[in-house]
């Protein structure tokens, strides 16, 4: 079980820490301190002091580090501190070292409700809300008028419910429900610019504001093509499982109603091409770098937001290119090649060239720098997948019902 | 300075303390701290709650950023009765982290605590008893046990599962109270509400996670509950049952050897779950298990990579093979998650690999390493790569591997050629294109490969005489252009000396190499000494270059080489006579078997999958491996046993009484051993229940008292004789448990016997059982101990069980001493005459037995009559009361009469004041109780006297030291003066006294501990005032001694 909890910022401060258990000094952060020099990018989450376990991660620029005295599983662990942040997201809609500080009591009692003993008590962003209440500038007015507290005196009813996750009593003048289907596409493609791996990973995300006790269903037009499915604990496992339909009372507010995976062994359609070509010579002279971007595949729809980053090879100075669309910029100490091109608008394609400087002497063979791609589609699943239907039972209203399709760049990756 | 400033720059209240302007160059950094907990302790003192709620704001960001804050904890303490529900929120947190370093002042907060777990909102109830548990001071141990006990049963489910919470916390404070925990976790593991499952499941593996028998009879219920529970909860209940079904049902894989080979097509029928053709694969798993597994697999699609990890060990270590790829698919789903998830998951992935390689086969592409992955998951992935390549996927892999080695990051790229290697080992088909691969990089361009590959080439090439031709000639070229670093030159060197001892070549990179030797490196120097041997005795031309690398040798710097030229010099010249030489050869030039190249990961696969130990690699603390499956599943008797209980449970709803000693764990066995003996079961299962029974044996070890086997079990064979032995044992079994009541054996009994003579009988035992239960109020109510028959002359201590035969009981019995002398109430003077004098004669009082029974008697002085002589105005407080006497309508002159009234204390010194009226005017009394006489005497068994001890230690006892002490008699004599109690030894050198509270009904435990040189006087009551006044009271009366 966690005992203890150490914040720290980036350079090294453990600016907040809170113990469940017996008081943990905080030099056993050394360790992780240690290793985050080392390599800060590179930070294994579970390392082993002499008697103690870290396991740590890093969100925000803040790193969360726990600490166990005995074996425990290092997902728990892991997954709870996500949700820690998660709920901080939630309260101040951000998690940085500046906002943690600014709302440290509210944080500290969060952290004193979320766990107890080292042992999870209540995590679910609905009962939290209900316990303590996110700070908001007319509420911290109104409570030194009133004297009333952030803090409620009586048990959410949501914690005793066969619904924990949806609070009582919700009443909304419109009733809303807004779904985002979300698609990243991850993608290996190599130098020749055959697709060595492509998966998708979908997930959709709500809104729902809506009075009551709603009882909705979500029907899809093509089910089977989801290969794998995580949900959030409110969807019926069994309507499911026998007739492919999310059937759910949701939270209220935004959540992650499911996450699919589309795996490598399915067909996935590859939105955008980019024919590279980088020459590096050692002897002095000038490399050639030229990249061209394409649309492929986007089912007339049209590539947004698109951005190439590349990581050029260590003898690689300086670049001096011209690009037809959008900005570049060069960054010599990290090697980082930016180049925002925003919108694709055929038949014109986004195209950079240029010369790039070479450090003399350098040894150019065999660096293979590759290219992060970013891009976006609106309305347009990639995996082809619709909604069919929502129906909602348990309420008299009429909701107004909404659903978006987006596509974006998860991992994606080509090999130059 | 900006992080503290940062921390309390919100709302600082208008109008409060300014600090002063700290100026950092004169060192003053820690005044402005000084200074403000000086006015926060003033804020805190104050009334206003705006004020205390800024000052504990302040001191939570103190705590927050890890600085002292522990000097505050007076004013802090104080301010847990706080109306504020942030206030004290705040305070508690503070509690908790203080209280460990301020133990004494911290006490005072215990009694808000205890108040709050009787509050009627269940928030409070809940908050109290997470406080208090987390409380951690020695001291309270026998409170939060109450506190427990008490929530445990409570009637919200939240207030439920708080109390399991604290279970680990009170356990990790006194492990001695293990025994009494489990049987509260027993409790909470059969509550019907998910909320508590969980947590009571966590409880169950933080504090017995061996005690598999406390599962067995709530197994199903949990099974079904799985979906219910709360995702922690989940991932605690799912390692709970992962261990009950590894120790409960045989390895499902063990017996059809045959289905193997099924999983080894793994994507046949993933999708559809439970489908028939499943179902034929494996008939023989165990319906239970299946269960389980059913349950969990669901669970496969939580959102929580904690919860589908669990699910994974469950189905790795306990389920059978087929069924492993929906598992396989939900692991490679969370590499989608975060980096940290990832890292965990890969590694779980990793070992599994090793042995269940065609598990993962199918995802091979899910493992291929993009650049901006983090090194270590780089390298996990690399490692699965390798594990999962067979021959039809290697090429696919190779490309891979390609890319890799041109790779940036220098330990992926290096960790790509050692992949390399051992793909060229594993799979022999691609041993040649691997070699191939390996020494194109021998001629790569960068030194750091190069390096690296001559090392791997090394370990490669081993024995196979047929690749190592061009290995050898690439490398000896290599040597001769002197590009390569020590440890690479070394395996060159090796690489030559091993495989190319016939090699024309090899003559001339030991010339080459020679010429330089003292330039060399150690380890260099080292392979060359062994290359000059080996060529000596292949190619006997090079014995002149061989003595000179060894003269070369002999006067190096370090010892090593010179021992091994020492060494080897005596196969190059050998001294005459000796046989050495014959045996060069085969000394050097052996046949030696062909290296094997291993996963790293090898070692990993005997830890649980997904734990923190598989991660690291080595056993952490507290870790406990699964336990080997049984060869035969242990009886599913075992889990049906309870649910027939529970059903007799519910059909008698009367007997459904909420109290805590209705151990369902008593139900449980008790009811297997009568389902044994009536529906003769296997012999199986009367063993585990032998076990079992011993088991506790040895865990109640001293409570053996069977009282009950002469009551009840008589009147069992009276009526239902064929039945009896079974009745017996139960009954016996449940006497040495039910420490304290009886109500939980009759009820085992009735559950346990369903036939309608039973129930007759039941009713007839019922009653006897009412007859002792109300043995309290007889006893009490008989006004049996007159004061002249209660004399010291036949103190009943010697005989403490007398009459009752129930030894496990608490009886009242007669005040051992009554002969409390009179004492003047009223003097003659003050009331012109009358004079009244009281007594304690120690007597129930008819009235209630809340009441002390007061004697007064009056005695006329006055030369007239005194009539009306009564009981008038009466002050009496909180829950105070006063049976008055009845009046005296008149009294001669010099004639006395006596009057007894019932007062009613309230378990306090407090005096109590009343007047009393007569014709001569009214006289104002007071009368203040010694605590003796709060008290009733009454008598038990030592060892329940032991084990009621126990529960008071603590806070709730309280100690004095007294002089050296001898005679027994009279120490008995004296503490039974001084109160009534009751002595449950009076011999020996501890001595035993019992007494219970008028009021309340506490126990009062008071022990003489006689030494040598000075007595200990110990009082434990619940109520610590009592106790300390008992202590004192009897210290200073045998001081007089």
């Amino acid at each position: 079980m966690i005992h203890s909890l150490f914040i720290i910022n980036p350079s090294g401060d453990v600016f907040l820490e809170k113990h469940w258990r017996s008081v943990i000094p905080r030099s056993v952060c050394d360790y992780y301190l240690e290793a985050q020099r080392a390599s800060p990018n590179d930070v294994p989450p579970v390392l082993a002091a002499p008697h103690h376990y870290l396991i740590s991660i890093q969100r925000g620029g803040v790193a969360l580090v726990a600490v166990s005295k005995q074996e425990v599983a290092p997902l728990f662990v892991i997954e709870f501190l996500h949700r820690v942040v998660d709920t901080f997201q939630d309260y101040f809609s951000d998690c940085t070292e500046t906002i943690i500080k600014e709302n440290y009591v509210v944080v500290y009692e969060l952290l004193d409700e979320m766990l107890d003993n080292g042992f999870p008590l209540a995590t679910e962003s609905n009962i939290l809300k209900e316990l303590i209440k996110p700070p908001n500038i007319l509420r911290t007015i109104a409570n030194t008028v009133t004297g009333k507290s952030n803090v409620s005196s009586i048990l959410p009813s949501g914690q005793l419910s066969n619904v924990p996750w949806r609070r009582s009593g919700v009443k909304y003048a419109n009733n809303e429900a807004y779904f985002d289907v979300v698609e990243e596409v991850d993608a290996i493609i190599d130098k020749s610019g055959a697709t060595v791996s492509a998966e998708i990973q979908g997930y959709i995300d709500c809104c729902i504001k809506l009075s009551g006790m709603p009882d909705l269903t979500l029907t899809f037009v093509n089910p089977r093509l989801f290969d794998d499915v995580s949900f959030h604990p409110c969807v019926r496992f069994k309507r499911w499982e026998s007739e492919r339909i999310l059937s759910f009372i949701p939270p209220d507010g935004n959540f992650r109603l499911m996450s699919y995976h589309i795996g490598s062994q399915s067909v996935v359609a590859i939105p955008i091409y980019v024919r590279h070509s980088l020459t590096l010579r050692s002897n002095g002279d000038q490399g050639r770098l030229e990249l061209t971007v394409g649309p492929k595949q986007t089912m007339g729809r049209t590539l947004e937001n698109v951005a190439l980053e590349i990581c050029m090879p260590k003898c690689v100075l300086n670049c001096s290119l011209t690009a037809n669309q959008g900005k570049y910029s060069y960054d010599p100490v990290s090697k980082v090649l930016l180049w925002d091109i925003g919108k694709i608008e055929l038949p014109k394609l986004p195209n950079i060239k240029g010369s790039v400087s070479v450090a003399t002497g350098a040894d150019t063979s065999g660096a293979n720098p590759s290219i992060n791609i970013h891009f976006t589609i609106p309305q347009l699943a990639v995996s082809g997948l619709r909604v069919s239907r929502l129906d909602m039972y348990g309420a008299k209203y009429k909701p107004f019902k909404g659903v978006k399709y987006i596509t974006k760049a998860g991992k994606f990756h080509v090999r130059m | 300075m900006t992080t503290i400033s940062s921390y309390n720059n919100d709302k600082v209240v208008a109008g409060e303390v300014e600090y002063p302007a700290s100026d950092p160059a004169s060192g003053a950094f820690f005044q402005p701290d000084y200074k403000k907990n000086e006015d926060l302790k003033i804020m805190l003192d104050g009334s206003k709650d705006s004020l205390k709620l800024e000052a504990m704001k302040r001191i939570i960001g103190i705590i927050a950023k890890g600085r002292d804050a522990s000097d505050l904890f007076p004013a802090v303490v104080k301010n847990v009765v706080s109306k504020n529900i942030e206030v004290k929120k705040l305070v508690y947190v503070y509690l908790v982290r203080y209280a460990e370093e301020q133990q004494d002042l911290a006490l005072l907060s215990i009694s808000t605590f205890q108040r709050a777990l009787k509050d009627p909102n269940q928030l409070i109830r809940a908050s109290a008893l997470r406080v208090l548990s987390s409380i951690r001071v020695s001291m309270i141990v026998p409170i939060v046990m109450l506190a427990i006990r008490d929530s445990a049963s409570d009637m919200s489910p939240y207030v439920r599962k708080t109390a399991a919470h604290a279970i680990p916390k009170l356990y990790s404070l006194d492990p001695e109270q293990k025994e009494e925990l489990v049987l509260i976790i027993d409790k909470l593991l059969s509550d019907k509400a998910p909320l508590v499952v969980g947590s009571a499941a966590m409880a169950f593996s933080e504090v017995c996670g061996d005690r598999v028998s406390l599962i067995h009879k709530s197994y199903r219920k949990l099974c079904s509950l799985l979906a219910d529970v709360d995702e922690w909860g989940q991932l605690a209940l799912l390692n709970v049952l992962t261990v009950y079904a590894k120790t409960c049902f045989p390895d499902p894989n063990e017996e059809n050897y045959s289905s193997d080979d099924s999983a080894d097509k793994p994507f046949y029928d993933s999708d559809s779950s439970g489908s028939p053709g499943r179902k034929s694969a494996s008939p023989s798993l165990d319906p239970d298990l299946r269960l389980l597994l059913r349950a969990a697999k669901p669970l496969l699609q939580s959102r929580n990579a904690g919860v589908v990890m669990a699910v994974a060990q469950l189905f790795y270590h306990c389920g059978p093979a087929q069924e492993l790829p929906p598992v396989a698919k939900a692991m490679i789903r969370l590499l989608r998650a975060p980096i940290e998830v990832q890292s965990v998951v890969l590694n779980s992935i990793a070992a599994l690999t090793v042995s269940k390689r065609s598990l993962f086969e199918p995802f091979l592409k899910s493992f291929f390493v993009r650049n901006s992955d983090p090194t270590h998951i780089k390298l996990l992935k690399l490692e699965i790569l390798t594990n999962l390549a067979t021959e039809a996927s290697a090429p696919v892999v190779l490309r891979e591997y390609q890319t890799y080695v041109t790779s940036n990051d220098k330990a992926f790229a290096a960790a790509t050629i050692q992949a390399i290697g051992r793909l060229a080992v594993a799979i022999h088909t691609e041993t040649e294109t691997c070699l191939n691969g390996l020494l194109h990089l021998l001629s790569s361009k960068d030194e750091w490969v190069v390096c690296e590959a001559v090392v791997v080439v090394k370990r490669v090439v081993g024995g196979s005489a047929s690749s190592a031709a061009p290995a050898v000639s690439r490398a000896a070229k290599l040597l001769r252009s002197d590009r390569l670093a020590g440890n690479a030159r070394a395996a060159a060197v090796w690489l030559v000396a091993e495989h190319g001892a016939t090699h024309p070549r090899a003559a001339a990179v030991l010339a080459h190499m020679a010429a330089a030797f003292t330039h060399q490196e150690e380890l260099v120097k080292l392979q060359l000494l062994s290359l000059a041997v080996k060529l000596s005795i292949t190619q006997p031309d090079t014995v002149a270059m061989c003595r000179y690398v060894l003269s070369l040798a002999r006067y190096d710097a370090s010892y090593d080489v010179r021992d091994r030229a020492r060494l080897l010099r005596r196969f190059v010249d050998p001294p005459p006579g000796s046989l050495l030489h014959q045996y060069a050869a085969s000394i050097f030039c052996p046949d030696k078997p062909k290296p094997t190249i291993e996963s790293n990961f090898r070692d990993r696969q005997q830890y649980t999958v997904g734990s923190l130990s598989q991660y690291l690699g080595s056993a952490a603390a507290g870790y406990r491996p699964l336990p080997v499956a049984p060869r035969v599943p242990l009886p599913a008797t075992l889990r049906d046993a309870p649910a027939a209980a529970q059903q007799a449970q519910h059909d008698i709803p009367a007997q459904k009484n909420k109290t805590f000693y209705s151990e369902p764990d008593n139900d449980g066995s008790g009811s297997t051993s009568s389902g044994s003996s009536s529906s003769s079961s296997s012999e199986q299962s009367s063993d585990e229940e032998e076990d079992d029974k011993e088991e506790k044996k040895t865990d109640k070890g001293n409570e053996t008292n069977n009282y009950r086997s002469s009551n009840s079990g008589t009147s069992d064979s009276e009526t239902d004789s064929d039945s009896s032995s079974s009745d017996n044992s139960s009954s016996d079994k449940s006497s040495a448990e039910s420490s304290e009541e009886q109500p939980s054996s009759t009820k085992k009994e009735e559950v346990t016997k369903p036939d309608a003579a039973v129930q007759q009988q039941k009713s007839n035992e019922k009653s006897n059982l009412e007859l002792l239960l109300e043995l309290d109020e007889v006893a009490s109510s008989l006004p049996t101990m007159t004061p002249t028959c209660g004399g010291f002359l036949s103190p009943p201590t010697t005989t403490p069980m007398q009459g009752t035969g129930d030894a496990d009981s608490i009886v009242p019995v007669g005040a051992s001493w009554a002969g409390g002398e009179a004492v003047e109430l009223i003097s003659r003077v003050s009331c012109g005459g009358l004079c009244a004098k009281r007594r304690w004669p120690r007597a129930p009082h008819l009235f209630s037995q809340r009441m002390c029974t007061l004697e007064l008697s009056f005695t006329n002085h006055s030369p007239a009559d005194v009539t009306n002589v009564r009981l008038n105005k009466k002050t009496l407080t909180g829950s105070r009361a006063i049976h008055e006497f009845a009046a005296i309508p008149s009294l001669a002159p010099g004639a006395s009469a006596s009057v007894t009234m019932g007062v009613d204390f309230a378990d306090s010194i407090q005096p109590i004041e009343f007047t009393i009226m007569s014709s001569l005017g009214e006289v104002g009394v007071s009368i203040t109780p010694p605590v003796g006489e709060l008290m009733r005497a009454v008598t038990m068994s030592e060892t329940r006297w032991d084990t009621e001890h126990k529960k008071l230690r603590g806070m709730t006892e309280c100690d004095k030291k007294i002089g050296k002490l001898e005679d027994e008699q009279a120490i008995c004599k004296r503490v039974f003066e001084t109160a009534n109690v009751a002595a449950v030894t009076s011999t020996g050198n501890l001595l035993r006294f019992a007494g219970r509270m008028m009021s309340s009904q506490d126990l009062v435990l008071l022990s003489l501990r006689l030494e040598p040189a000075a007595s200990t006087v110990t009082a434990n009551c619940s109520n610590m005032a009592v106790a300390s006044l008992l202590a004192n009271d009897v210290a200073q009366a045998l001081n007089k001694l």
